[in-house]
Order: structure tokens, then sequence, then C-alpha cells
């Protein structure tokens, strides 16, 4: 068996703010295996985002024990961890994120920008990528000009492009109707499977979580032993 | 890269728009300051600054002075040198081309014409031969002369020929004479003793009136009364006014500059504080902090520097074209942006694009990205 995308133990988030404290992850431990579409569940609050954002690179633990993909993420220095972000994992988040100035082909190359590919190549990636969500013939739009899925849907293709290990989602379908949520989940949920990426998706959404391969629950920081 | 920043640029039209066109007109004017302080500070710096002051017969300029004079008047207090200077009234090859050519005391002239530069040897080789003469670099270069170039002087109304071999030529002062030695018209002319006219040096500008009417006194009541006159005493004490004005410049230019970038670091930190989760998205997505950074100093820098490129660039086509050079000859020597005055006006702009956007920049690129993601909505 090849080893854990993510393997976890005892991790713990506190964020201090001048006098008090919030403890936003109780020692979590959590393991995620290649191939794995993992939801997590939990009311608002519980700290999904925060574990989800320290597993992704962008945040550090307080405590515990964190390996991404092999590596100690929460040891690395800013550069090395930015970079690494940019290889190995893809963001989709809740309100989408785009870059309002940018067309949705120049958002999904940003992240293309960094890598050493020439100007063609990086078009083949990002034609593949926009085709791949369904959206060839809106790449000169602009995500105003774009519905709400349909941004979604760019925000996973740019999320997609550099051909990650691990794609992170935050409640990608909290801003959705029912119709574009399905298409969305349809999407990682192919991603996930054709494409054999590992997800993490974070949710609300009860309908999100047949999709999943794994369902987890966050309470108050705790994670709640799987179902079986 | 460059592509965001434009297009970042062309976000908020008008506040970009604005903030250029502040800074276009902010930095024409502190263009113009530098301009006027710069032309304020020539004359100063042409050696005009050298008082000197000019000894002729109180019944006529053109009338002569007996030659034994000098020991008198250089023995006024408050007289540092002291030459003669004859018109001779000359001209070379063409009688349409006046220049002004005098027979002068050698081994003074220099002293007196303390800002006109030559080299030692050049001085020397002209002080050693009855014959040699030199010329202003300006003068010279007119004629294409060079030293060792035989010139005769022709057409004067002394009535001789003087055969002159250039030893020297001397910038700085009156860069358009010709001065020639005063012993060999003397000789030519049968030793008649007399010059136009003594200039001397003195210590201070501010004692010009005091050595003139001591000078003066000398020759009271004799056939040759004297008026002793300042030749640059109102530059003088025009110039030591400028010294005042200079400085009122200096702080008018500084709060000009101040204001400017008042004007750049508000509008930029609005517009970066605005894009802080922007900044996190692009983060998340692998930019690194560096790249943050580059792409709001850009985007400033652009911004910053496109309106400089007007506001100096204007003033450059304005007094250039105005000539004010013309108008005002004698104060406002050269009324026009140097390339100094250029330089300096674009490091303005260039370091308050920096600084103006150089907080906010560093906030957005420093700051931890799942706080900035989520303040997004
Ligand atoms: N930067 C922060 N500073 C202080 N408290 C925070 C910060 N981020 C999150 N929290 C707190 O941590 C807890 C978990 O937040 P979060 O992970 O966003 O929950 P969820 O995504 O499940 O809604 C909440 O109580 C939240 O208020
Ligand atoms: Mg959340």
């Amino acid at each position: 068996m090849a080893e854990p995308v993510v393997q976890i133990s005892e991790l713990s988030k506190v964020f201090r703010r001048d006098s008090f404290e919030v403890r936003a992850l109780d020692r979590i431990d959590l393991t995620v295996e290649p191939g794995d579409f993992l939801c997590l569940m939990g009311p608002s609050g519980s700290g999904k985002t925060t574990l989800l954002n320290i597993i992704a690179g962008i945040d550090r633990p307080t405590d515990g024990a964190l390996q991404v993909l092999g590596e100690d993420v929460a040891e690395m220095s800013e550069d090395r961890l930015a970079a690494w972000r940019n290889v190995h994992i893809g963001f989709v988040f809740q309100t989408f994120n785009l870059i309002p100035v940018l067309t949705a082909y120049e958002n999904v190359e940003l992240p293309l920008l960094l890598t050493k590919l020439s100007g063609e190549e990086r078009k083949q990636h990002v034609l593949a990528v926009l085709k791949l969500v369904g959206l060839e013939d809106r790449i000169h739009h602009y995500p105003r000009q774009l519905s709400g899925g349909q941004e979604q849907r760019v925000a996973i293709a740019r999320a997609m492009v550099t051909d990650p290990t691990l794609l992170v989602a935050d409640e990608p379908t909290g801003d959705l109707d029912a119709h574009s949520a399905e298409e969305v989940l349809e999407i990682l949920s192919r991603l996930n499977t054709e494409f054999k990426k590992t997800i993490i998706m974070v949710t609300h959404d009860p309908r999100a979580a047949k999709h999943a391969t794994v369902t987890r629950h966050l309470e108050k920081g705790q994670l709640l032993p799987p179902e079986s | 890269m460059w592509r965001l920043v434009w297009k970042n640029l062309l976000r908020n039209k008008r506040r970009s728009f604005l903030t250029g066109s502040s800074v276009a007109v902010s930095l024409f004017l502190l263009s113009s300051l530098a301009i006027v302080y710069t032309a304020l500070g020539t004359p100063l710096q042409h050696g005009d600054a050298i008082p000197i002051m000019m000894v002729h017969r109180a019944a006529g300029i053109v009338l002569p002075m007996t030659a034994g004079h000098r020991a008198r008047i250089a023995a006024v207090p408050g007289v540092v040198a002291t030459s003669s200077l004859t018109w001779f009234g000359g001209y070379w090859k063409d009688p349409s081309d006046q220049f002004g050519n005098f027979a002068v005391d050698a081994d003074t002239i220099f002293d007196v014409q303390a800002a006109s530069r030559i080299a030692p040897e050049q001085l020397a080789a002209f002080k050693g031969e009855r014959t040699a003469a030199v010329a202003g670099k300006q003068l010279a270069d007119k004629h294409q002369w060079k030293i060792g170039d035989r010139i005769t002087l022709l057409g004067s109304m002394w009535g001789i020929t003087p055969e002159l071999t250039l030893r020297g030529i001397f910038t700085g002062g009156p860069e358009d004479q010709f001065w020639f030695h005063w012993d060999y018209l003397n000789e030519a002319m049968g030793r008649p003793n007399i010059v136009g006219m003594y200039f001397i040096r003195i210590d201070r500008a501010e004692n010009a009136a005091r050595i003139g009417q001591a000078v003066d006194k000398l020759f009271r009541n004799t056939d040759t009364e004297t008026k002793t006159e300042s030749l640059n005493a109102f530059l003088l004490s025009f110039v030591s006014l400028l010294g005042n004005v200079r400085l009122i410049i200096l702080a008018i230019g500084s709060a000009v500059g101040f204001a400017i970038l008042l004007i750049v670091a508000n509008s930029m930190g609005m517009s970066i504080r605005e894009r802080t989760a922007e900044a996190a998205v692009l983060r998340s997505l692998g930019f690194r902090s560096g790249h943050i950074l580059r792409l709001f100093l850009g985007e400033s820098l652009l911004v910053t520097l496109a309106g400089a490129l007007l506001g100096v660039g204007g003033a450059t086509l304005l007094y250039d074209s105005l000539a004010l050079s013309q108008i005002g000859q004698f104060v406002f020597a050269d009324m026009r942006m140097r390339p100094e005055t250029l330089v300096f006006c674009m490091g303005v702009s260039l370091i308050v694009g920096l600084a103006a956007a150089g907080l906010p920049a560093y906030r957005a690129a420093k700051t931890n990205i799942a706080e900035a993601l989520r303040y997004v909505g």
C-alpha cells in the first residue's frame, strides 16, 4: 500500500487573540489514503476550514505531527511551502476567488506562470482543463460574465491545471444553487474516480457527502470516530 | 505577471487616472521648482561671484589713464589684485567680425579675472613672451584657433597691426575676449604710457561702495579724476538674496514631494488593502511573498512613473519652448530642464512609488494566508 497522502496525529490549533484563546482543533488524528474522497462535515465553527488550511499548507498547527505527501509541511519555510503548494495542492474555495480582472483562461493559467512551461505548453494545459470542466466555450469570459456554477468550475480548472496530487475544497457548493452544486460535485467525483485525485472536501451539505468515499465529522474541534 | 499588473491598474481606471494625474501635476510643479532652483544657482557656479570693479576716467570711459596709477590703486585697503585693460579694437581677417581684444597687464590679469582658468604652463608662456596672446575658449572655438597660431590684429585706430602668437586658451570669465601684452602696445606706440582702465578685484562684494570711494578719492581734484564702478555688484547683491529664495524653493519642493508621497500612498494603500484576499489567493496557488511584493510595487511604480513622465516631460517642453533664458538672461541664466534635474525628478517619483506602496504591499505579501482568505466574502 502506498504511503498516506495525509497523516495527522495529535494535531491541535489554538488561536490566541489578546487575552482569550480558541482551541479550533483539539488533538486530531487523521489519515487520508491516496485516492480517497474525504468529506469533512460538521457545524459551523467546528474547525473544518482550519483543518483543511493546515493540511493544504496555508496555516500552521500549534501542536502535533503532520505529514502531507510525505513532507513535514509545518516545518517548511514560507517560500518552499509556496512552491510546494504550487506543485502538489489544488485549492477550491466557497467563494470561488477568481481574479476579477483576468479572463477564465488567464485565471486558470495563473499557477502555470510559476512553472517553466512555455506559452504554448501552458495553453495546452489550460485548454485541456477548461474542456474537462466543460467551459471550452467560455475561455475569454471574465468572472462577472459567468454564473456561479461556471465560476466554480473555472476555479476547479485552476486547481487542477498543475496536476496536483491533492485537491482541497472548502464548501465548494456553499454559494451555489442545487443544480450548479450537482455539476460541481460530479466534476469533483470524476476527478476522484477517473483521474485518481485525492480530494478533501469540507461541506455542510448532506447531498455532497454521497460522492465521498469517506466521511468524517468534526465537532468543537474534535474529530468524531468514523461511522462504519 | 506584467499583464496582471497592467490589468490591476485598469481595474479601477478612475483611481489610477486620478493618482497618475496628481503625480503628473505635482511632478510638473516639482520640476518647475527644481529648474528655478538650479537656474538661480547658476550665476554662482559661473564664477560671477568674484567681485570685480572697474576704474575709469570720470570724464568718459574711453579716455586714457596714466599707466603709473596702478600702484596707488593697488594700495587701497580691500583691493586684492589690480590689472589694466586697454581696448585695442582690431579685427582678425574679417572686419565685420568684432570681438573684444584688449592689451592687458599680462602679469596680473588672471589674478583679477579669477573666474578665468588657464593651464599653468600656458599662463607662464603668455607672461614670458612679449608677443604672446591668450583667448577665451568660446572665442578660440569660434575661430578655430589652436595654441601656437599666429594672429594678426588689423584695422585698429591705434594704427599698428600686432603680430601675435596664441599661447593660451582660458575657460570661465569673459570667454569671448582676446588679451595680449600692454607692454607690446606701449612700445609699438612709442611709450605713451597710457591705459584704458584698471580692473580691480576686491575682497568682498559688500565693500564695493567703500573701496570705490577710496579709489576715486585718490584722484580727486587731479586732471584725471576717476569713477570706480562695480561690474557685478547688482548681480552679487541679487545672488545673496537669491540664496534665500532658493531656500524657500527647497522648502516648497520638499512639501510638494511629501504631498505626492501622501497622495500615492493613500491611493495605493487603499487599493492594496482591498486586494489582500486576492493576494492570499495568489499565494495559495504558489505565488511567493516576493511575487506579491513585485506585483504591487510594480503597479505603484507604473502609475507614479507614468505620471512623472507626463509632468516632467511637460515641464521640459514648456521651459524649453518658452526659452526663458532669453527673458531673464542675467539671473535666470539657464531656465531649462537639465539632465540632472530630470534624473532628480524621476528619482523622486521612483522613491515615492516604492515608498508609497511599500508598507501595504509588504503586509499583503506577509500576512497569514488563511486569515486573509477568511475575510474574503
Ligand atoms: N484567525 C482566527 N482567529 C481567531 N479565531 C479563529 C481564527 N480562525 C478561526 N477561528 C476560530 O476557530 C474556530 C474554527 O473555525 P473554522 O475552522 O473556520 O470553522 P468551520 O470552517 O468549521 O466553520 C471558530 O471558533 C473560529 O471562530
Ligand atoms: Mg469554514
